[in-house]
């Protein structure tokens, strides 16, 4: 891999979009929590731990993590229908799943946390910004947890491995595989792939998405630090 | 879910009013500070984030070229949708929109359809068969009251502010022109201001608190020229004739307030 290889947005393979996050965006949500990557904005509210309405949906030994991924219609090119469709239950429940392991949620039995992450502008790369957007909300909720989750693609644009994928690149690119991880464990909670790897690929593919995990995890604790530096 | 609030909250509420105060200090017809933040969604072909106070709402505009309703053969179609995010408030929930979603699209939509404030004539392409759609879309962000306002301004200001592409007649085919986009055609500028009584005062903005202590409240819509386009009565009490005079006076007043705040992004 040449280091002189610049992407077409300018970036070098390595480098992440511009991003912001901010904690505590929300009066009402007992955490939240503001992402701009490029263009995409996201913006997460966490409500809980409270009780379950629905009993026939409680857990006796712990929290029933909800989540829900939703985008807004004028979030794309072509509107988006209002409303649930295939795409966004199927990323709900994966970031849910990527969620629940670092969560303490026996720590509360018979309760709900519920988590909305809502995708105001898309640009790529909204799955994993909504992992690290939920991560933030959650630890702004003060909600136990071993750790907090970061999340970044990796793909394959003209035959070489890159870093955070804008949106052509996810289009024209020939790989796409958005990974979450436990920065501190190294520990895998979400990984998706598409598109064509080697094994090679895949190895250096992994490495570069741990890198890039673990600079937006300083990012993270960087941004819950100044939110406490704030009050 | 049913909305809480506490005893103390309510009695120094009822007891500041009768002193003529409000909680947070305002006067009865001050509104709380508006933001707008015009062009915030790069992908919609207009959009606004506006903040009353602590209550967020984001609309943004999507353009279409559709087929018009056959009864309306020359006229583009405004669709409006709102959704109240369950991140806005502990009291909203997933779904389908409920009914207070759909009230308020539909006083948005009559506001701005029947000031007008975009000559939908003027977004017809081709008679009976190309019109332009505009699909108005509004997200309930943050909830601290006074929802009405919020998303009429952020609507309009999308509107005002919204840049469609321009679609030309090209031997009978109807070519867009994604480069060159043009604003929206403006007629009458118009806002709408909510009046909520609670105990017998009338009051501007309220907040979320003073919405869960209202008896009722009417939402009027003025356009710039001084006229009225749109009133809604929400509410179990009912408001007597000088409650709902008073409360268009106090509409006229802001309306203004409100009006020049729209100039100003136009």
């Amino acid at each position: 891999m040449t280091t002189e290889y610049v992407r077409e947005d300018g970036r070098l393979f390595n480098t992440l979009r511009n991003m912001k996050l901010e904690v505590g965006v929300l009066n009402n949500a007992d955490g939240s929590a503001y992402i701009e990557c490029g263009n995409n904005k996201i913006i997460v509210g966490v409500y809980g731990p409270k009780e379950l309405y629905s009993k026939k949906h409680a857990k006796v030994d712990g929290a029933v993590l909800r989540c829900k991924y939703n985008m807004a219609p004028f979030a794309v090119n072509e509107r988006k229908r209002p409303g649930p469709d295939r795409r966004s239950v199927e990323i709900s429940k994966l970031i849910s799943e990527a969620i629940t392991p670092c969560i303490f949620l026996e720590k509360y039995p018979r309760t709900s946390i519920d988590l909305s992450i809502e995708v105001l502008e898309a640009e790529g790369g909204t799955r994993c910004l909504g992992i690290v957007g939920a991560s933030l909300a959650l630890a702004d909720a003060e909600i136990p947890m071993k750790d907090l989750i970061s999340a970044c693609a990796v793909g394959k644009v003209d035959d070489r491995i890159v870093l955070d994928l804008s949106e052509k690149e996810d289009k024209e690119g020939q790989a796409d595989m958005p990974i979450a991880i436990l920065p501190r464990t190294n520990e895998i909670t979400f990984i998706q792939m598409d598109g064509h790897l080697s094994g090679e690929e895949f190895d250096e593919a992994l490495k570069l998405a741990f890198e890039g995990c673990k600079f937006i995890y300083e990012l993270q604790k960087q941004a819950l630090i100044k939110k406490h530096e704030e009050m | 879910m049913v909305n809480i609030i506490s005893e103390v909250t309510k009695t120094k509420i009822y007891d500041m009013l009768k002193q003529n105060q409000r909680v947070d200090g305002r006067s009865f017809t001050e509104y709380r500070d508006i933001k707008i933040t015009t062009d915030y969604i790069s992908k919609a072909n207009g959009s606004a984030m506006v903040s009353i106070g602590n209550t967020t709402v984001i609309a943004g505009v999507k353009s279409q070229v559709t087929t018009p309703f056959s009864n309306s053969p020359n006229s583009g179609i405004i669709i409006t949708n709102t959704e109240l995010l369950a991140i806005a408030s502990k009291s909203f929930e997933y779904g389908p929109p409920n009914k207070f979603a759909v009230e308020i699209s539909r006083v948005v939509d009559r506001c701005i359809r029947e000031s007008p404030l975009i000559d939908l004539e003027k977004l017809c392409i081709v008679e009976s068969e190309r019109v332009w759609k505009l699909y108005i879309d509004i997200y309930i962000i943050d909830y601290d009251g006074n929802i009405m306002d919020a998303t009429s301004l952020a609507t309009i200001s999308a509107l005002l502010t919204a840049r469609i592409p321009q679609a030309s007649l090209v031997d009978g085919e109807v070519v867009v022109d994604e480069e060159n986009t043009v604003k929206l055609p403006v007629k009458n500028l118009c806002c709408l201001t909510t009046i909520v009584k609670v105990n017998n005062f009338l009051l501007v903005d309220s907040t979320f608190d003073e919405e869960e202590l209202m008896d009722a409240s009417i939402s009027v819509g003025f356009r710039s020229d001084g006229t009225l386009c749109a009133i809604q009565k929400c509410g179990l009490d009912s408001l007597s004739v000088s409650d709902v005079r008073n409360s268009i006076n106090i509409a006229y007043n802001k309306s203004k307030e409100l009006i020049s705040i729209l100039e100003k992004i136009r």
